[in-house]
């Protein structure tokens, strides 16, 4: 029974055996059981500095094995397994509750209230009234791996769209969209639509196990199109935060050589509710896209998302934050559904609407004109 | 079942359970890939209602079931069911509490330690047991771990001389003491037994560790 799980910490006396005279890893190695050398002082420095009272010895033994181990159960790190990878690593260099998500002063600047943790031990920014501006939505609520977030469930739809660098991390391509996201949050369900007519592309998703601040945080780090190489970031004057994006790839063919982003700083809704606009361009200073994300946070805990792309012109009604908001705060219906949100969400400013359940409305209210009705 | 009624876990919606019921099937899948992404799934769950309906499944599996689930769930963190492996942690099944053990090392459940050093010193489940105090970093307990170095099965000794490795001392007189203990088992009959304890002395500062480590090598 013992060896049944995974390189069985038992047998891991044979495996620490050959460690004894172990060559010194490459620097930004994985660290595991049997690895010495400087990296493994410096790893053994963090964890004492969390808490742990390990010899620093250089060697990793079983004791920092199993404080590596206590480490991942307690920052949500999946597999547990005592082996130092770069996720741990970003833990280890993330303190837990300094609030460092954001890199740029002004998200810094302003630190939210906090309660109470309910679903998850992190704090969320009470419902305030309305306000805009450089209102970090996480501050206090540390960072992704602080959030015991277990790692599962994956949309491919949203994994298509969504590829692209982590953000804050100039020059780097980083992880996937999805690898950041979806893995890490449960995304217990959701439906997601694209289509060329309209340019307009639509996503929603349940996220069971995030609160909306850290939901919020996570997505501005992001870049909102696909995967690429994230030169010039700049945070702007006015709060937003612009880079250029040298895409490695594109959905749907597109062959763009650069995208000029401009992220705005996340909007809190009256209800607790958040607001994400991103303006995509081909050049500088234009709106050809826009993405809105709205983060809501549901009342037994998690979050639903929706997401919104369109091309636009920028002084459209249809896409201003307040007007994207009031269409989804869904107060008569407040629930993720076909007939609900889609419906809503892809009523174009012509009064059209598109996909199956609009369709299916349409055909109802026409069927309905065209019945004489009953007559009395 | 008891256990899971007398903690009112009696009313799930039909939602829940159908989904408690679909988990449990991934968890005995013959890919562990898909065992381990259950054990996330369920890892990951934070809606008491499915917890309650697996747990209830849980309390109603046969011994062989509930320990494959146990391991998979301690694997995967599922730390939502740490107090229910220490609830049916019973001397009755031998097999579901070996692995209960082990999951309750695996989630680093504190609070278990002095059930799993009573069967330690009772010497039921005792290499589980000796197993899973090295995972809880509770130096409480050493002195069951020490005097498990006397054990007559080399399994026990060897995972208590391994686990002595994960702990730190709790004080230096004890240190000092484990050393020594430790120092003697260089003559165990068992390789094993030699290397785990010549490990467990290098992790503890012994200045003769690391060539009592390369001597038990060869």
């Amino acid at each position: 029974m013992i060896s049944r799980i995974g390189g069985s910490r038992f047998d891991s006396g044979a495996q620490w055996d050959a460690s004894a005279v172990a060559v010194p890893p490459a620097s930004g190695a994985v660290l595991r059981l049997g690895s010495s050398g400087p990296e493994v002082v410096e790893l053994q420095k963090k964890l004492n500095g969390l808490g742990e009272n390990l010899p620093i010895n250089g060697t990793f033994g079983p004791r920092t094995q199993e404080a590596v181990r206590r480490l991942q159960l307690a920052r949500g790190i999946r597999p547990a397994n005592g082996i130092a990878g770069p996720e741990t690593a970003a833990a280890l260099s993330r303190p837990r509750a300094d609030g460092t998500m954001f890199q740029a002063s002004s998200f810094e600047a302003a630190r939210p209230r906090t309660r109470a943790p309910v679903a998850l031990s992190v704090p969320e920014p009470p419902a305030t009234p309305a306000r805009t501006g450089g209102a970090a939505p996480n501050a206090s609520a540390g960072n992704l791996d602080d959030l015991q977030l277990r790692v599962f469930g994956r949309d491919t739809r949203w994994k298509s769209f969504h590829q692209g660098p982590h953000f804050g991390d100039p020059g780097a391509t980083g992880a996937p969209f999805h690898e950041r996201v979806s893995q890490r949050y449960f995304v217990a369900g959701g439906n997601s639509l694209f289509t060329t007519r309209s340019s307009i592309y639509t996503e929603t998703h349940v996220v069971a196990n995030a609160t909306a601040a850290n939901l919020v945080s996570e997505l501005s780090k992001q870049t909102f199109w696909s995967g690429g190489r994230v030169e010039d970031w700049r945070e702007q004057p006015d709060g937003t935060r612009t880079y250029v994006l040298k895409p490695a790839g594109q959905p749907g063919g597109l062959a763009l050589v650069e995208v000029h982003e401009r992220m705005y700083p996340p909007l809190q809704l009256a209800d607790g509710s958040w607001v994400l606009r991103v303006d995509m361009s081909p050049r500088e200073g234009s709106a050809a896209g826009r993405a809105y994300f709205l983060v809501k946070p549901r009342p037994g805990g998690g979050c639903d998302v929706y997401g919104r792309f369109a091309d636009v012109d920028e002084n459209s009604a249809l896409f201003s934050p307040e007007d994207f908001a009031r269409n989804h705060l869904l107060g008569e219906r407040g629930r993720l559904s076909e007939g609900g949100l889609t419906n809503r969400l892809l009523r174009l400013p012509d009064g059209t609407g598109i996909g199956p359940a609009v369709q299916r409305a349409e055909a109802a209210t026409a069927r309905q004109r065209r019945s004489p009705g009953p007559s009395f | 079942m008891e256990i899971a009624q007398s903690r009112g876990m009696t009313a799930q919606p039909p939602a829940a359970r159908k989904a408690g019921a679909a988990l449990w099937k991934l968890l005995e899948d013959r890919l562990p890939s898909v065992r381990l992404a259950a054990g996330f799934a369920l890892a990951s769950v934070r809606d008491p209602a499915l917890v309650q309906a697996f747990i209830l499944d849980l309390a109603g599996a046969s011994s062989a079931r509930a320990a494959r689930a146990a391991l998979t769930l301690g694997e995967a963190g599922f730390q939502n069911a740490a107090p229910y492996f220490l609830a049916t942690f019973t001397r009755k099944d031998r097999k579901a509490s070996a692995a209960f053990a082990r999951a309750l090392g695996m989630l680093a459940e504190k609070s278990a330690a002095p059930v799993l050093i009573e069967a330690l010193d009772d010497d039921f489940v005792p290499t589980e047991a000796a197993i899973a105090l090295g995972q809880l970093n509770e130096p409480q307990a050493v002195p069951a771990l020490v005097r498990a170095l006397s054990h007559r099965d080399e399994s026990v000794r060897a995972a208590a001389a391994y686990s002595l490795a994960c702990l730190p001392a709790p004080s230096e007189e004890q240190e000092r003491a484990l050393r020594q203990r430790l120092t003697e088992l260089s003559s165990d009959r068992s390789r094993r037994v030699r290397i785990c304890a010549a490990v467990a002395r290098y992790e503890h500062g012994d200045p003769e560790g690391l060539a009592a480590v390369h001597a038990a090598l060869h």
